[in-house]
């Protein structure tokens, strides 16, 4: 029934440590508009590529997110 | 000797030690008519209010220098339901539904994208990280409170605050 092999469990739980980290991320940031943004992109992103199945889309998506992150992360850093 | 006095009046002997002595050099020195009294002894009465007034601010900062109050099991669960009620993708009709028992996919119909935000908005309230492994523990409020509570060690009963007893490791400074 269930059709997700062991490897679309460990991408899942990839794409969803990368959710948790840009939500931590996000608390940090004190602008509440610019909270509301990330927000909304990162909802945006995740909910537009949830039907995907092939693991190498998948996992490309979460590199791409990830680097978006560190971008993030690193503008953060700079701004302070 | 004053200074003894209020070193166990208000326990803050270093910062005593700092501010008073200048004060207390220049003082002791002034003498006014009002300063004397009538068999001729000095008591530098206006200098002592002066103090007790900087005294008072300082009880006043150290008073602010308290931690906040010890935590208790119904503080947690009320916590955890206002971080519940105030995220953003929960139906009207559901938010004041939320009980302990409520469990946030079945009975609220998040994802686990949600989850993992309430999660994180709990993380950012209590202040400290929750480990990754352990958000699957974490599917129902009273799941989250039992967790939270044992992680954070609260008691029913707050700890003993601290007593006005005097201080034994000033007691054999006497100058």
């Amino acid at each position: 029934m269930n059709q997700f092999s062991l490897k679309h469990f460990i991408v899942r739980s990839q794409a969803l440590a990368l959710y948790r980290d840009i939500m931590r991320t996000m608390m940090k940031i004190e602008d509440q508009d610019y909270r509301k943004e990330i927000r909304e992109w990162a909802r945006s992103e995740f909910h537009r590529n949830r039907t995907l199945r092939d693991l190498g889309e998948i996992r490309t998506q979460v590199a791409l997110g990830r680097r978006s992150l560190n971008e993030l992360k690193l503008a953060m850093r700079m701004a302070s | 000797m004053l200074k003894t006095i209020l070193r166990h009046g208000c326990r803050l002997r270093s910062v005593v030690n700092m501010r008073f002595s200048a004060p207390l050099c220049n003082n002791i020195h002034t003498l006014t008519p009002s300063n004397v009294q009538a068999n001729g002894q000095i008591w530098p009465h206006v200098f002592v209010s002066r103090r007790t007034r900087m005294i008072d601010q300082f009880v006043k900062d150290a008073g602010q220098m308290r931690t906040s109050p010890p935590l208790t099991p119904r503080d947690i669960e009320s916590r955890v339901l206002r971080i519940c009620n105030e995220y953003d993708k929960i139906q009207e009709a559901n938010k004041n539904k939320i009980t302990l028992v409520t469990h946030f996919m079945n009975d609220l119909g998040l994802d686990s994208l949600d989850h993992v935000e309430i999660i994180v908005a709990l993380e950012n309230e209590f202040g400290f990280e929750i480990p990754d492994a352990d958000y699957d523990k974490l599917y129902t409020v009273q799941n989250v409170v039992d967790y939270l509570i044992k992680k954070m060690n609260v008691t029913d009963r707050s700890k003993t605050t601290v007593s006005s007893a005097p201080d034994p490791r000033y007691d054999d400074h006497h100058h």
